[in-house]
């Protein structure tokens, strides 16, 4: 299981990573020291488990939890037991550990990683908003807003109705943290909402007056979605 | 009360460079946090002082004090509600963890 590590104290992440190294099928590719940078690094990379502290300043786990549309499994680290309730609310949560962390009580942990890994659960989370990182700021775009996705070297461009946004991320990774029945590829350089097509026509599609290409190759993909007469 | 390092030696399992590197953090960061937190009760900044008692408190226990880890969450909640009549129960504690620290 890939996984990361999110706490402000060092001393702490220290601990969780020693801990990590005597479980075989745990690897930690990376360490946070706060919320938005492990958020930049989700935008980008996929794990299977957040070793996440809530108590952080600015930005609290639970926050950072609400930002991720499709969150791995959690583990807390927390030294309120207080904070546990709150966990209740996010079926993405597994367990929550206290500081100073036990061997034994961080064993059990895994042990449940490990059952729900077997089980496979699917996660329930669903989520109508998306928040992306612009200039250090955590920016809430309605998902349903969103009119068409442009690559744009290593940035995307978000064009909703209200605004353009963009944001240091690829259209693969945004692509897994949108909705499959409305979000479609039409383009290697474009994701556009099928809702909002108002125009079809040979090799393009018109959404908000804008003309997007749309490839050969996609083309079937988008014929698919759409209720022919 | 009196800090040790048992806590680190049966995680890091005879790992020398883990031991080091908890040694090698408690002596930066813990300095760097009683400064902060003598400051902070100075300027009668009572969640900031709130705030660093909270990371401090992990490093009594990591040094399996207890008692003082104890002591530290019922001053961290007080702290919240601006009382700070405990200050000087805390400062002792500090005291005998910044002399443990500059011994090892």
């Amino acid at each position: 299981m890939k996984s990361i590590i999110v706490d402000d104290e060092a001393a702490a992440r220290a601990i969780v990573a020693q801990l990590c190294t005597k479980v075989k099928d745990i690897e930690v590719i990376e360490e946070f020291p706060n919320a938005l940078q492990a958020i930049k690094f989700l935008n980008k990379e996929t794990v299977d488990v957040i070793f996440l502290d809530i108590h952080m300043p600015d930005f609290t786990g639970f926050d950072f939890i609400d930002t991720l549309h499709e969150p791995p499994k959690i583990v807390l680290i927390t030294s309120d037991p207080n904070f546990a309730l709150n966990a209740f609310e996010y079926p993405c949560i597994v367990d929550y550990l206290t500081k100073p962390i036990s061997e034994d009580r961080f064993l059990k942990s895994i042990e449940k990683l490990r059952a729900l890994s077997e089980n496979a659960i699917p996660n329930q989370n669903v989520t109508k908003d998306l928040y992306v990182n612009i200039d250090r700021r955590l920016v809430k775009i309605n998902i349903e807003s969103i009119n068409i996705i442009e690559a744009k070297g290593d940035y995307i461009q978000i064009r909703t109705e209200a605004k353009n946004h963009l944001v240091h991320a690829t259209l693969k990774k945004i692509e897994e943290k949108l909705p499959k029945h409305s979000f479609l590829k039409v383009h290697r350089s474009y994701i556009i909402n099928t809702s909002k097509i108002v125009d079809i026509e040979d090799n393009s599609v018109v959404i908000a007056k804008e003309v997007v290409p749309v490839s050969r190759g996609n083309k079937e993909a988008l014929m698919k979605r759409l209720n022919l007469l | 009360m009196e800090p040790n390092l048992s806590y680190i030696l049966k995680l890091a399992d005879g790992s020398k460079a883990f031991e080091e590197k908890m040694i090698r953090i408690l002596k930066s960061e813990f300095p760097i946090e009683k400064t902060q937190y003598l400051t902070a009760i100075q300027q009668q900044d009572f969640f900031q002082a709130s705030e660093i008692v909270h990371k401090i408190k992990h490093k009594l226990g990591m040094l399996s004090m207890d008692n003082a880890y104890q002591k530290a969450i019922l001053f961290e909640e007080a702290l919240k509600v601006s009382d700070s009549s405990n200050h000087s129960d805390f400062l002792t504690i500090l005291d005998i963890v910044e002399n443990y620290i500059s011994s090892i």
